[in-house]
C-alpha cells in the first residue's frame, strides 16, 4: 500500500487504514477513529471531532474520501429489471392449491395409502366371502351384478383348490362365466339349456363320453353348470381338441351321476369349497349341501354382503381418486 | 437512487392495503406489490450476487416465496420483509455456488448492460461525468470484493439509502453490528480505490470538481 505523498500528505505514514490503536482522541494529538469519522459522515454532531478535522489534513482527507465514496455509492445507477417478476396465475395457482386442499391431501398421503390398501383388502375379502358362501341361484345373480372382480377372485380360489373332478374344465368355465354369462339373461328353458349343453359337450367328446344323454338329470338345478361345460368345451375344443375331449368327458360323466350334480353345480357357480366336500364325499347327502346355503343366502345374507361390498367399493374408489389427486398435486408442486 | 420519493407514509399504507388483499388470495394485489418493489429487490440481489442471471432467479424466488409465505408476514413494512427474503435467498445462492469470488459484474458488464439506467445529472461537467463513470465502475468492482455481510450492509445503507434500523431488521442483526459492517465496508472501499493510482487520481479529480461546484454555488 503506497500512497502518493503529493496528494495524501502524511496519510502515507499512517496508511489508508488505521487500527483502533491509532485512534487516539483528537485532544491527544492522534487521528479520528473509523467510527468517529463515520459518525460524522452520518451527521452526528461531535464538536471535538469537527475541530480536529479542521486542524488535521490527514483526517480531513480521509473524511472527504469517505463522503465522496458514500455519495458515489448513492448515485450508482439502479439496474432496470430485465423482465416483470409478477406471478402468473399458474405460478401462484399452483402454490395456492398447495396451500389448500392439496396441501391437506399431501399431508394425508401416507394415511391415504394405508386406507386404500385396507379398503382394497376389505373389499376383496367381502367379495371372496360372498363368492364362497354363494348358492347356485345367488351365484348367477351375483355373476350378473359384478362380473370382473369375481372373475379374478374366483380364478385364484379355484386355482388354489385342488379339485378332483375335471379341474381344467372348472377353471376354464370360471373364466368364461363372468364375461359371457353376464350378458345373457337367465335361461328361459333350463331343461333345454341343460340338454343342449350336455349334448354339445357330448358331441365334442363323442367317443369317450359314455352317457351324454343322461345330462337332463341335472335338471334346473344346474343351468350354469351346463352352460359352463358348454363353454369350456367350446373353448377347449377350439384350443386343444384332444385335451378338451378328455376333460369334458370326465365332467360329463360326473354330471351324469346323481351325486355329481351337487359336485358340479357349486363348482360352476364359483365355489371351490363347495367342490371339496361334495367331491370328497360322493354321497347323496352332497346334494343337500347347496340347499341350506341357498336358503341362507336368500334369507338376507346375500343382500347385506352385496351392500357392504358396494359401500366398500365406493369408498375404495373415492380413496383411489384422492390418492391420484394427491400424487398429481405433489408432482405439480415438485415441478 | 431509491424509489421512495413520494410520501413514505402514504406508500406504506398502500403497501399494507395491498398485502392485506394478497393475504386473502388476491393475486392482482400481490402483483401490484411485485411491481412496486421488484426493482429494489432486483438491484439488491444484483449487487449482492454480482451476476444478472442469478439476480433474476433470486428476485423471482423472492416473490414466489413471499406469496407462499404471505401468512408469515407479521405486519410492519413490506419492503424490509421482501428484502429479508431476498438477502436470505442471495446468501443461499452464494453458499450453493461455493461462495465463488464475486466480481463477474465488472465495469464492462455494467457499461454494456442494456438495462442499466444512467441517473447521473445531465448538468454535470463532461470531465466530471467521465470521472464519475470511471469511479462508479471501480466502486462496483470494489463492492464485489467486500465480504458478503459488509457488502449487503453497504449496499442497503449507501446504495439503497435505507436507515440502519431497517437494515438491522432486514438482516436480523443488531444495529451496532450493522454500523460496524458499514464502517468497515466503507473503509475497505476507500482502501481499494486509493491503492490504485489511477483510481486515486480519479477520486481526487472528482473531489476537485465537487469543490469547484460548491464554490460556484456560493
Amino acid at each position: 500500500m503506497t500512497s502518493d505523498p503529493r496528494i495524501f500528505g502524511d496519510l502515507s505514514m499512517n496508511g489508508p487504514f488505521r487500527s483502533p490503536a491509532d485512534a487516539d482522541s483528537p485532544a491527544s494529538g492522534g487521528h479520528l477513529s473509523e467510527d468517529q469519522l463515520n459518525l460524522l459522515i452520518d451527521g452526528e454532531r461531535d464538536l471535538a471531532a469537527t475541530a480536529h478535522l479542521a486542524s488535521c489534513p490527514t483526517c480531513q482527507q480521509e473524511y472527504d474520501d469517505l463522503v465522496t465514496l458514500r455519495d458515489l455509492l448513492r448515485s450508482l445507477p439502479q439496474a432496470r429489471t430485465p423482465r416483470s417478476f409478477q406471478l402468473t396465475p399458474e405460478m401462484a395457482g399452483q402454490k395456492a392449491a398447495a396451500r389448500g386442499f392439496s396441501a391437506w391431501l399431501l399431508n394425508a398421503l401416507p394415511a391415504l395409502r394405508a386406507m386404500t390398501v385396507v379398503l382394497a383388502l376389505a373389499f376383496g375379502s367381502v367379495i371372496a366371502y360372498d363368492i364362497v358362501s354363494k348358492s347356485p341361484e345367488s351365484g348367477q345373480q351375483f355373476t350378473d351384478q359384478a362380473a370382473a372382480p369375481i372373475a379374478s377372485v374366483t380364478s385364484t380360489t379355484v386355482a388354489l383348490a385342488p379339485t378332483e373332478p375335471a379341474p381344467t374344465a372348472t377353471f376354464v368355465s370360471m373364466q368364461k362365466v363372468p364375461g359371457d354369462q353376464a350378458d345373457e339373461s337367465a335361461p328361459t328353458s333350463l331343461e333345454q339349456d341343460a340338454t343342449e349343453s350336455s349334448n354339445s359337450s357330448g358331441g365334442a367328446a363323442a367317443d369317450t363320453a359314455p352317457a351324454p344323454t343322461d345330462a337332463p338329470d341335472v335338471d334346473g338345478e344346474a343351468p350354469m353348470a351346463s352352460e359352463a361345460y358348454e363353454e369350456a368345451t367350446e373353448e377347449r375344443s377350439s384350443d386343444n381338441a384332444s385335451d378338451a375331449a378328455g376333460d369334458t368327458a370326465m365332467v360329463s360323466m360326473a354330471a351324469a351321476s346323481p351325486e355329481a350334480t351337487a359336485t358340479v353345480t357349486p363348482t360352476a357357480t364359483a365355489t371351490a369349497t363347495a367342490t371339496f366336500p361334495s367331491t370328497a364325499t360322493p354321497e347323496p347327502t352332497a346334494t343337500a349341501t347347496p340347499a341350506p346355503q341357498s336358503t341362507a343366502d336368500e334369507n338376507g345374507g346375500f343382500d347385506i354382503w352385496n351392500f357392504v361390498a358396494a359401500v366398500l367399493g365406493l369408498l375404495l374408489a373415492i380413496c383411489v381418486a384422492m390418492l391420484l389427486f394427491a400424487i398429481r398435486a405433489r408432482h405439480r408442486t415438485n415441478t | 437512487m431509491t424509489f421512495h420519493n413520494q410520501d413514505p407514509d402514504a406508500e406504506n399504507r398502500l403497501d399494507e392495503r395491498l398485502i392485506e388483499n394478497a393475504r386473502k388470495g388476491d393475486l392482482p394485489s400481490f402483483n401490484t406489490l411485485v411491481t412496486r418493489h421488484e426493482r429494489t429487490v432486483y438491484n439488491v440481489c444484483l449487487r449482492t450476487l454480482r451476476d444478472t442471471a442469478l439476480a433474476e432467479d433470486a428476485t423471482q424466488d423472492t416473490f414466489l416465496k413471499a406469496w407462499t409465505a404471505i401468512n408469515t408476514f407479521r405486519g410492519g413494512l413490506v419492503r424490509p420483509w421482501l428484502l429479508k427474503i431476498a438477502t436470505n435467498r442471495c446468501l443461499d445462492l452464494l453458499r450453493a455456488s461455493g461462495r465463488r469470488p464475486a466480481g463477474s459484474l465488472d465495469a464492462q458488464e455494467i457499461e454494456t448492460e442494456p438495462h442499466w439506467s444512467s441517473q447521473t445529472e445531465v448538468a454535470e461537467h463532461p470531465e466530471q461525468h467521465a470521472s464519475r463513470q470511471e469511479l462508479s465502475a471501480l466502486l462496483e468492482r470494489a463492492l464485489g470484493q467486500l465480504a458478503e455481510d459488509q457488502r449487503i450492509a453497504v449496499v442497503l445503507a449507501d446504495v439503497q439509502g435505507y436507515p440502519y434500523e431497517e437494515i438491522a431488521n432486514i438482516t436480523d442483526t443488531a444495529i451496532g453490528t450493522i454500523k460496524s459492517r458499514i464502517n468497515r465496508g466503507r473503509a475497505r472501499l476507500r482502501e481499494a480505490l486509493i491503492a490504485d493510482p489511477a483510481a486515486r487520481e480519479h477520486l481526487h479529480q472528482f473531489q476537485r470538481f465537487l469543490k469547484q461546484d460548491e464554490e460556484a454555488s456560493e
